[in-house]
């Protein structure tokens, strides 16, 4: 079942800007996780804000189960929406005790009830005894689920995180996205998340919309999404990649890292434009016959090291590479390495012109 | 996150808080445009003769009184402010609220009192008759240089407090950061503190120049001829309303531009930073000679703006108290300080209404609106008087008619006579001072919180009950004392409004002091000044922000 | 949802309501009951005024509900109130502006043996539209010690360069002023009085400003020699509170100027009967008691007036001054003459 369908969603707030959101359809399925991963003016939060009904679309709709909640003749109110929102800078209700904050959405119910239902909520997201405390009393974390607890308190039908890691160093980040995705799939909400982080998106989203100037770029799960991306931009989003374009001669395939190349035998156009990631490139020993290039640096990552190399004929242009490389790897700038493409992994991109 | 770019459209959404809106603004605007379109129909018979005679007069007066106390405001209460926030010296915490006090005294009285001290029977003349029994005292202070220091003395509090609250807000690591760097105190003001605070200092020099413009008494008194004394001079001497009311609308043109001017600044704030951390920034440690120096900047304003004039007050109140106070005077008390209560209520209840209207419609036309409504303040009391009075009087007998019909029987006026009148004309003439503090609690608030709440399923009304008034308490109690305070100074419209038998301190003040009875009137003078002092010493306790929405500015 | 506004609105907007009507009904509640009031509209704010109103109630039962503003404001608000206007009498302190509410049609004539008994001519409307109550007069005072008194003699007079530097006058806003140069442009023509404004402006030893008191006291402190002011400022420093108030009042004498001519400039307060009034009889009522006996001994007494009926006895203050020859013109002129007086003064620039 759909719990969320957007269709051809259209938002403009300053002509001369252009439109923040446009054209926009998309659907999540009843209890799924979807991210809206995108940078910063990618037109995500307005997205977010047209479906809690706190803006007006221009064009397009919105349906919350099978409830038309937007179109161009209706517009339902963000109080009779059945969504829940959690804002990036939370929004807790300073003057408000964590039961008032959590128990605000719940009316037309008795004491008890209320009592029982914020108890519930409370046990969900691990704050049993908070009741009496007020929000600048808690911790980052603890405020984070309060006011998880107060979106989904009144059962909404979908619930939307703006940001919801953004607030939080990267220790504390990790363990709150834990807790969060533990928290929504025991709740089964359908839940709509924000965010610019690729990592959060792919760690707890079912299913990702990567969005750019307004558009949906692809939408696809996690896996999907990083291991086939639809172009090039989406790919780029997703970490470090390398391009290479190909081309067909009689003597073989040629690139700008070298000639002579491996490539599988599916492939059969003569020009190609391909990318692949980093880890797709292995080192090898000058005898396995490697590619050649120049250690230009290498980015000590922990567990891995980043390295780039200028790869590249004297018929070309050097060209830049990265690859990923043992934490223990013992190369020194200038040095010269050698590696294969793991040609399998790699994605063509379009038919290279040139 | 810059949320700017949600906040306005340029299209209206239609909903009941848009009614509301245009019910508040008409109903508050009419009076004020049944003036401004005085200056469609052009000036009267007597426009020749002013013109010739009398509007260069007015318009060089009013422009050195406005260039003059804005000068001089500005020193006072921007230095004031600096050492009182970020210097630690003998007495700065006595002064973080002393120095609003000046506020308490309206400009009419105390330009009666230093008259009073300066004439032949004041403690200056006697004291230099004493000294020197055969000089002709020469100073004169009854002119248009006395009214600039007087009129400062007794305005720079606006200054003060506006320029306050921005220097606190200050964040505490750019200050901290201009002292790592190595700059001097007087760099890190120079540099940092005074360019971040010029939209404050924008905002309260404004509000002093309305004062200033619509100010009668005083320049009455001392003979200074000012677009506001020739509204007077048009309508009642030359008997010639149309010009009078021609002048008032071109007062309103300049207040608007005025109001245009504080309005880019307030635009260009947006680099203004609001501080994440409420810990003050460390104190610059005066010593010796410098120390000495900021007590005494800081002393001669409140020495001026109030001391003096409380002193002097106090000597004419204890001369004739006996005469003065009776049963009358404590019915006086009652009616100021009730009619003051009322107005700065409903002042409070529509400047929320109306702040939280324009939230909600989100657009340009809305705001221009509020701002609109929000004129009144500039214009002279008495020209208020005359333009809430057309349009009520034209209903009342709409209703008298109508009772007639159906009653059969004649009756009175039953709005013009009651008090009702009288408040509506303090809303109108008062409600931006409500707005602004009511304006400046939204922004402290955000608007997320209220988005909040309406996404957990509560109407905008409720939203505005439940979190927005609880949280807005301290800016909502410090618009309803300013409101309190200005009524309980109010003088011409009180005096044309009020209903029979109904005197307040301030008209009994005027009544004696007009009556050339000054030292009878210090009576009543003396209460409105004390009055004035609570709700400002609460009002200077909320400046300085203490806990309570600091925790949810973040 | 409209609902939870509107209670709220409703409540707050009727409880302003019922605040505001309850004053009115301390007020002006003339309708539905017997209770018999007068509605004053006034400029005199005296603490004298308010005893006689007292005994007026006292006397005949009839309450009198009183505003209190300037004459100009009052006039305003009757011509804007209209024919519903709650107002029976008007009282000013000038004959100008009675004159300009008759002019305006806000008051009427009314007839009454009592008040043509009571009054003199010369101090009420010949039409019988307004009538004086007290007069006052505009007198000239002079430091004894540096003005010989035979040197003073009229108003005209004051226009001679012997007083350049030396005179002192308050600012031409001032009806006391406006009638005076009236009444010199009923004695001497527009041309002659704008000469004489003029010379005026010219030897004063300071910008108009103040009050008449302030003219007094810069005397005592010597900024200058004469001062043009109304005589019951001086019996008022004379009796003031602060000790130094009565040293500047003793530091002048008093002078009646153009006694050998047409008099001395002199003015009313006055009342009048309001054209559209609900309660006429009481007006009228009103009025005569101020115009009687009791109630002029009473002004005579308290405020340094002179009382318009004859053979009420003086202040002595008043008794001190002596008798004078007041200008005889009558006060309407002074009220038909205000506006050209005040196109004078903007003209020679006495501001």
């Amino acid at each position: 079942m759909k719990a969320l369908q957007i269709e051809h969603l259209s938002k403009t707030y300053f002509k001369r800007d252009g439109p923040v959101v446009s054209d926009i359809s998309l659907q999540v399925e009843a209890g799924k996780t979807l991210a809206l991963l995108g940078e910063s003016g990618s037109g995500k939060t307005t997205l977010l804000r047209l479906i809690a009904g706190l803006e007006h679309p221009d064009k397009g709709a919105i349906l919350i189960g099978n409830q038309v909640v937007a179109d161009t003749r209706t517009f339902v109110k963000p109080e009779n929406r059945k969504v829940g929102l959690v804002f990036q800078n939370l929004a807790l209700f300073p003057h408000l005790s964590i039961f008032d904050n959590v128990s605000f959405g719940l009316r037309g119910i008795s004491r008890q009830e209320k009592a029982a239902k914020v108890e519930e909520v409370l046990t969900l997201v691990n704050l049993c005894g908070m009741e009496n405390r007020f929000p600048h009393q808690l911790s980052g974390g603890q405020q984070q689920r309060v006011a998880l607890a107060r979106a989904l308190a009144p059962k909404p039908e979908v619930i939307l995180l703006d940001e919801p890691f953004s607030n939080l160093d990267s220790v504390l980040k990790n363990q709150v996205r834990e807790e969060i995705k533990k928290i929504l799939k025991q709740a089964s909400a359908t839940t709509i998340f924000v965010t610019h982080d690729t990592t959060d998106a792919l760690l707890a989203a079912d299913k990702i919309a990567l969005m750019h100037h307004g558009r949906i770029l692809q939408t696809g799960n996690p896996v999907e999404i990083y291991t086939n991306p639809s172009d090039e931009n989406v790919a780029r989003f997703f970490g470090k990649i390398n391009t290479l374009h190909l081309h067909k001669t009689e003597s073989g395939w040629h690139s700008e890292a070298g000639e002579h190349l491996n490539l599988p035998d599916k492939w059969t156009e003569d020009q190609l434009k391909i990318i692949f990631r980093p880890e797709n490139v292995n080192l090898v020993k000058q005898s396995e016959c490697g590619l050649a290039a120049r250690l230009v640096a290498s980015d000590y990552m922990g567990d891995h090291c980043l390295l780039t190399v200028s790869a590249g004929t004297p018929k070309f242009q050097p060209h830049l590479l990265f690859i990923k490389a043992p934490a223990n790897h013992n190369y020194r700038a200038g040095n010269l390495v050698f590696f294969q493409i793991d040609f399998h992994k790699a994605k063509i991109i379009l038919p290279s012109s040139g | 996150m810059a949320l700017n770019k949600y906040r306005a459209s340029r299209k209206i959404t239609f909903n009941s808080w848009t009614v509301y809106l245009i019910v508040i603004v008409l109903v508050i605007a009419i009076p004020l445009l049944s003036i401004f379109f005085g200056l469609f129909k052009g000036p009267g018979q007597a426009w020749g003769h002013i013109q010739k005679n009398l509007l260069p007069d007015y318009v060089a007066n009013s422009l050195v009184l406005v260039l003059g106390t804005g000068l001089l405001t500005t020193l006072l209460g921007v230095s004031t402010a600096w050492f009182v926030s970020t210097c630690d010296f003998t007495g700065r915490k006595f002064f973080e609220w002393a120095l609003i006090l000046p506020l308490a005294i309206p400009s009419y009285i105390i330009a009666y009192t230093y008259a009073g001290i300066f004439d032949y029977a004041g403690p200056v003349q006697i004291i230099f008759r004493q000294w020197f029994p055969d000089e002709v005292f020469a100073f004169d202070i009854m002119n248009i240089y006395g009214v600039i220091i007087l009129l400062s003395f007794v305005l720079y509090p606006y200054v003060f407090a506006t320029v306050r609250a921005s220097f606190i807000n200050q964040s505490r690591s750019m200050i901290e950061s201009g002292r790592i760097l190595g700059s001097t105190p007087w760099q890190v003001f120079y540099k940092l503190a005074l360019p971040l605070a010029r939209p404050a200092i924008f905002a309260g020099v404004s509000l002093v120049v309305m004062e200033v413009l619509n100010d009668y008494g005083a320049v009455k008194y001392f003979g200074v001829p000012t677009f506001t004394t020739g509204i007077f001079r048009a309508w009642f001497s030359l008997e010639d309303i149309q010009s009078a009311i021609f002048l008032s609308a071109l007062l309103m043109g300049f207040v608007l531009f005025l109001l245009g001017l504080e309005q880019i600044q307030r635009g260009q704030r947006k680099y203004e930073q609001i501080s994440n951390s409420f810990r003050a920034p460390a104190r610059f440690q005066l010593k010796g000679i410098k120390r000495i120096a900021t007590f005494i900047i800081c002393l001669i304003p409140l020495l001026f703006g109030f001391i003096i004039p409380v002193l002097q007050l106090g000597f004419w109140a204890n001369k004739t108290f006996e005469e003065v106070l009776g049963q009358e005077f404590w019915q006086m008390i009652v009616n100021s300080f009730s009619v003051a209560a009322v107005a700065a209520f409903l002042c409070v209840l529509v400047a929320l209404i109306l702040v939280y209207a324009v939230k909600l419609t989100r657009s340009y036309f809305s705001d221009v609106a509020a701002r609109v409504a929000n004129m009144g303040y500039a214009i002279p009391g008495a020209v208020i008087a005359v333009g809430v009075m057309i349009p009520i009087l034209a209903l009342d007998r709409y209703l008298t008619n109508f009772l007639e019909r159906v009653t059969g029987n004649s009756t009175g006026l039953i709005i013009s006579g009651t008090l009702l009148i009288l408040i509506f004309a303090y809303l109108v003439r008062f409600l931006v001072v409500a707005f602004n503090p009511a304006e400046e609690g939204f922004k402290k608030i955000g608007w997320q919180l209220t988005e909040a709440g309406r996404t957990l399923g509560f109407s905008p009304f409720r939203c505005l009950v439940k979190i927005n008034v609880p949280l807005m308490k301290a800016a909502l109690v410090s618009g309803a004392l300013l409101v309190f305070v200005d009524v309980l100074k109010e003088l011409p419209l009180t005096l044309i409004l009020r209903p029979f038998n109904f005197h307040t301190l301030a008209t009994r003040a005027f009544e004696l002091a007009s009556d050339e009875m000054v030292a009878e009137s210090a009576n009543a003078a003396l209460i409105i000044v004390l009055t004035g002092i609570i709700p400002i010493i609460i009002l200077s306790k909320l400046i300085s922000g203490n806990s309570f929405y600091e925790s949810i500015a973040d | 949802m409209f609902k939870n506004h509107l209670t709220i609105f409703l409540i707050a907007i009727t409880s302003v309501m019922i605040y505001s009507c309850d004053i009115k009904k301390a007020g002006t509640q003339n309708e539905n009951t017997d209770e018999q009031v007068v509605n004053v509209y006034t400029h005199r704010h005296y603490e004298v005024d308010k005893q006689l109103f007292a005994d007026f109630t006292t006397e005949t039962g009839i309450k009198v509900n009183v505003v209190n503003a300037s004459a100009d404001e009052l006039i305003q608000k009757m011509e804007m109130e209209g024919e519903k206007s709650p107002a029976d009498v008007l009282i000013t302190v000038d004959a100008g502006r009675l004159h300009r509410a008759k002019e305006k049609g806000l008051i009427k004539s009314i007839k009454s043996g009592l008040l043509e008994n009571n009054i003199p001519g010369k101090f009420r409307d010949p039409e019988g539209y307004w009538f004086g109550l007290t007069y006052r007069a505009r007198v000239i005072v002079y430091a004894p010690d540096r003005v010989d008194p035979t040197a003073l003699t009229t108003y005209e007079s004051l226009a001679d360069e012997k007083w350049n530097g030396k005179l002192l006058i308050r600012s031409s806003g001032n009806i006391y002023n406006q009638s005076l140069l009236a009444s010199l442009i009923a004695a001497n023509g527009r041309d002659e009085a704008k000469k004489w404004a003029e010379a005026v402006v010219n030897n004063l030893a300071r910008e108009p400003k103040g009050s008449d008191r302030d003219q007094v006291k810069a005397i005592a402190s010597g900024i200058g020699d004469v001062a043009v002011v109304n005589s019951y400022y001086i019996g008022k420093l004379l009796d003031s509170k602060v000790e130094e108030e009565v040293n500047a009042g003793e530091a002048v004498q008093v002078f009646f100027p153009n006694q050998e001519g047409r008099g001395t400039h002199i003015n009313v307060s006055g009342a009048a009967v309001a054209n559209h009034a609900p309660n006429e009889a009481n007006a009228i009522k009103f009025i005569e008691y101020l115009s009687d006996e009791k109630a002029q001994s009473v002004f005579a007494g308290a405020n340094f007036e002179y009382p318009v009926k004859p053979g009420i006895k003086f202040a002595s203050l008043l008794d001190a001054w002596g008798t004078f020859k007041s200008d005889s013109v009558n006060l309407s002129v002074l009220g038909e003459n205000n506006r050209d007086a005040v196109m004078i003064f903007d003209e020679v620039g006495w501001k």
